[in-house]
């Protein structure tokens, strides 16, 4: 293979490279409103309201099986942040935020501010 | 002429780009996004957090503060960020980073393997042709759609395959490839990737070393014995760390998985099936038919056929329980290889290894045609299947893209930082604005201390007890690094919101392990404490990694004689470069001077000890059994209780192991509605099984602790369970082979029922 052929080929890798390169920088994400405090005091009543019922399911599903009741009990919340966020057409930053400074204000025992350590199920295969 | 051009690296690199950015085009335009799938939160928030690390707080990323309550960033062995992968994060973002990332592992993993081809193939073209299918394969694509970026690691494998070979062949540079490939890898958070590399590793030395020159084989094992040397030392920054952190939480992985040759061919040829959010078996190795079709026409000698035996080597143990003698099974016998989870992941050297012999076929099989014109059509059509074979790996990709479900990370960061209740599904969403994420999985248990709080009024306060003596105000936080102002009329303990680990060390006082949380004790007056995380295990490993470049660079500029490196000359110096860095290993271990992790201490999934002490055993107010089985194991006593409010039972054993005890047993725990009460109406049930391996949550039966009373705690949800009286049944057995219930010797005072004993009688509404 002569020079001029490997200058080609290696213009070709080189290019596709910055092509790659330059494809994934261009690529953008919509910007998302911000809830402001008193919107997001709002969105956190919302998560709030369905946490009773969160822990009873999870309760149910994993008797005597304190991680994965906390575990559950997210799961169900991760779903209804994400719909609550969408619903408002705000980030979940800003609904995940809302929750926190919900909790920060009226600290309570029932709201799962505490840490059940990580222990997961020993099968999962 | 293909032979012509695939021997020069520039069209290699040229196709091989060219491959992978037809990969990676259908998903560049969302670059910017997240993928949403559950596991991508917290591996995803490893990355981010590091990167974070660095360009914010302008810090090595040594603590995680972010998630579980804290831990140490570099002993996480699902971290990634120790690879040199973290310069692309560094330069274009968390996000953009992973799909280039993916895009230049891609293009080293075609190389790779054709490099690692034409060590036994001397057909440039043949090694070209083949060396693309392994590197696009199914798992890839089934490790993007689930955001495991760290499999790409695997793309690494062919390199490291190509340096055992070429150390067995006594090239110094194999040792080089292999151990620096392999450091990568492990550093790429591919540490469970390990032991799959340890079993394709061992075959290619052994099948590398007898094929040298019976006179050359004592200086091939000592070079190979070298290469094992530096793949460990190199990587030691990372092992240590991970090993430190394993053995503080200790993972323990259940379960009898097997799969049967029908799943394994459906793995490799079918079309990747997506449903339900994620992948299922068939198709998520895809190499398709016709690549195995001619790797199964390349087995046709004698070469060929020792190939294929270490392909059916894999296949077995891919097979996992399944086989009657599961090689599996045996395996995971192995300290090393017990938490393997996925036998199927065996596929992945079964892939390499049956590329080899596709190479062969492409190779080999025109070259059987009767004249030129019929070798050509030959070579044409074995070409064109390959080529179809990528289409369709490519082709697999796009169905991914449109499955995935993407999201938006906010671009912003806080510097500030408090611990919030967190969610570990969502975790990516806390760190941006300064939240840690005490809501925790892990793979392994993760040493969390039960005092982490997410709604306190401050992050750093005064512990309990001496609440009231002065005020304790933060100055500045960073990962590594917290400042307090202490304002105290005596001394105290300043308590912080995150977990302790060896490393904390602290500019006043004495830091401690307060239960779990990091803590330092201070004295009384005004004091500015700055608390800092330094791990000794990762510094230490850094050392040993840094001289075991040195010691491989000494012996690479040595090396360039072949052969050279153990002549009589040369020993003493070969061998002080690699036993150098194990020196300093050594010496480093010895002096630490961080505390030890205390040893973990074994709990039920609802947190009671999994062990009675002995001095407590008279205590226990289950009602007595003594039941004895053939197995020894005895279940001394045992409690049911319920139905509560869900309709669920608690449960609690109390077995003690009198004898050796087989891995593969279990103990079936069977709740059954008494015959006589009628019929069970639609939709109930009148059985359910709570049978398991791992008992208090801790132990296999076969690692309980001999002579000691283990306690078993659990529950059971009987909420589909027809109302009437329900009896519940222990016996035991194995989880593979089929080999029904042991026998049962005695009930004690309970009554016996087909070899099991019953431990409760419940009455469900």
């Amino acid at each position: 293979m002569n020079v001029a052929a490997r200058i080609l080929f290696v213009i070709v890798a080189v290019g596709t490279v910055s092509v790659v390169v330059s494809r994934a920088r261009s690529a953008t994400v919509p910007a998302v409103r911000h809830a402001d405090a008193e919107e997001r005091k709002r969105l956190a009543a919302r998560v709030a309201q369905h946490e009773a019922e969160w822990n009873q399911k999870a309760a149910e599903d994993f008797p005597q099986d304190s991680w994965s009741q906390r575990d559950a009990f997210h799961n169900l919340e991760s779903g209804f942040v994400n719909d609550v966020a969408k619903g408002a057409g705000v980030g979940m930053e800003d609904v995940f935020r809302g929750v926190d400074e919900d909790l920060h204000e009226h600290p309570s025992k029932n709201r799962n501010a505490d840490v059940v350590p990580c222990k997961p199920r020993p099968v999962f295969d | 002429m293909l032979s012509r051009y695939a021997s020069h690296l520039s069209f290699r690199l040229a196709v091989f780009a060219l491959l992978a950015a037809a990969l990676v085009w259908p998903i560049l335009p969302d670059a910017a996004r997240i993928n949403e799938f559950r596991d991508v939160h917290h591996l995803f928030l490893y990355e981010k957090s590091a990167i974070d690390t660095i360009r914010h707080f302008h810090e090595l990323p040594l603590w995680n503060p972010y998630y579980c309550g804290g831990f140490d960033a570099v002993g996480a062995p699902q971290t990634r960020f120790v690879s040199p992968t973290l310069l692309l994060g560094l330069w274009f973002g968390a996000e953009r980073a992973e799909i280039l990332t993916v895009f230049f592992f891609v293009i080293i993993g075609m190389e790779g393997t054709y490099r690692w081809l034409r060590l036994r193939t001397p057909d440039s073209a043949a090694a070209f042709l083949v060396a693309p299918i392994f590197a696009l394969s199914g798992q890839f694509a089934v490790a993007y759609f689930r955001g495991w970026i760290q499999f790409y690691g695997f793309e690494l494998a062919p390199w490291i395959l190509y340096g055992i070979t070429l150390a067995a062949r006594r090239r110094v540079a194999g040792v080089a490839i292999a151990s620096i490939a392999f450091a990568i890898m492990v550093g790429f958070a591919g540490l469970f990737a390990t032991p799959l590399l340890a079993v394709a590793g061992l075959m290619e030395g052994l099948r590398s070393l007898f094929a040298q020159p019976r006179n050359e084989r004592r200086r091939s094992l000592l070079m190979l014995l070298a290469t094992m040397s530096f793949m460990l030392t190199i990587a030691f920054v990372r092992l240590w760390p991970v090993a430190e952190t394993m053995l503080s939480a200790p993972r323990i992985m259940a379960g009898a998985p097997g799969h049967l040759p029908r799943a394994l061919l459906a793995s490799l040829a079918a079309q990747l099936v997506l449903k339900d959010g994620n992948t299922d078996i068939d198709g998520s190795f895809f190499v398709g038919s016709a690549f195995l079709v001619i790797a199964g026409l390349g087995a046709q000698s004698k070469k060929g056929l020792g190939v294929l035996a270490l392909v059916f080597i894999c296949l077995w143990l891919a097979a996992g329980y399944s086989p009657i003698v599961s090689g599996f099974a045996l395996l995971r016998r192995v300290p090393m290889f017990s938490a393997v989870r996925y036998p199927e992941r065996f596929l992945w050297p079964a892939m390499l290894f049956a590329s080899e012999l596709a190479a062969y076929g492409v190779s080999r099989l025109p070259l059987q045609a009767p004249s030129k014109r019929w070798r050509q059509a030959a070579r044409v059509i074995l070409a064109g299947a390959l080529a179809w074979t990528v289409w369709t790996e490519l082709d697999a990709w796009k169905r991914i893209e449109t499955a995935r479900t993407t999201g938006v990370v906010s671009n912003e960061f806080s510097t500030d930082f408090h611990q919030a209740r967190g969610n570990r599904w969502r975790t990516v969403h806390f760190e941006s604005i300064g939240l840690g994420s005490l809501g925790c999985y892990e793979t392994h248990r993760l040493a969390q201390s039960r005092l982490l709080r997410g709604d306190l009024p401050q992050e750093e306060y005064l512990a309990p007890n001496d609440a009231a003596a002065g005020t304790v105000k933060r100055v500045s936080w960073s990962p590594n690094h917290i400042t307090v102002h202490t304002n105290l009329t005596k001394p105290a303990r300043v308590l912080v919101n995150q977990n302790w680990a060896p490393g904390w060390q602290s500019t006043v006082g004495q830091v401690q392990n307060h239960e779990g949380l990091l803590a330092v004790d201070v004295p009384e007056g005004e004091h500015d404490v700055t608390l800092g995380f330094r791990a000794w295990s990762t510094m230490g490993g850094a050392a040993v990694t840094l001289s075991a470049l040195l010691g491989l660079g000494f012996l690479l500029v040595r090396g360039r004689h072949k052969g050279k490196l153990f002549a009589p000359a040369h020993r003493v110096g070969t061998a002080l470069a690699i036993l150098g860095p194990w020196v300093i290993a050594g010496a480093a271990y010895a002096a630490s001077p961080d505390p030890k992790w205390p040893v973990p201490v074994q709990s039920n999934p609802n947190g009671t000890p999994a062990l009675v002490p002995v001095a407590e055993e008279a205590l226990v107010t289950a009602p007595k059994i003594g039941a004895t089985y053939d197995v020894p194991i005895v279940v001394e006593a045992a409690s049911v209780v319920g139905p509560d409010a869900h309709n669920s039972l608690a449960l609690e054993l109390y077995l003690r192991r009198t004898g050796m005890v087989a891995r593969s047993t279990t103990m079936f725990v069977h709740f059954e509605r008494r015959k006589d009460q009628g019929p069970i109406p639609k939709e109930k049930e009148g059985f359910r099984n709570a049978d398991h391996q791992i008992v208090g949550g801790s132990f296999f039966l076969s690692d309980m602790p001999e002579g000691r009373l283990v306690h078993d705690a659990f529950g059971t949800h009987l909420g589909k369970g027809a109302s009437g009286i329900w009896d519940v049944w222990v016996a035991f057995g194995h989880v593979s082979g089929n080999k029904g219930r042991e026998r049962l010797v005695s009930p004690g005072t309970s009554i016996e029922s087909e070899k099991r004993v019953r431990i409760g009688t419940v009455v469900l509404p």
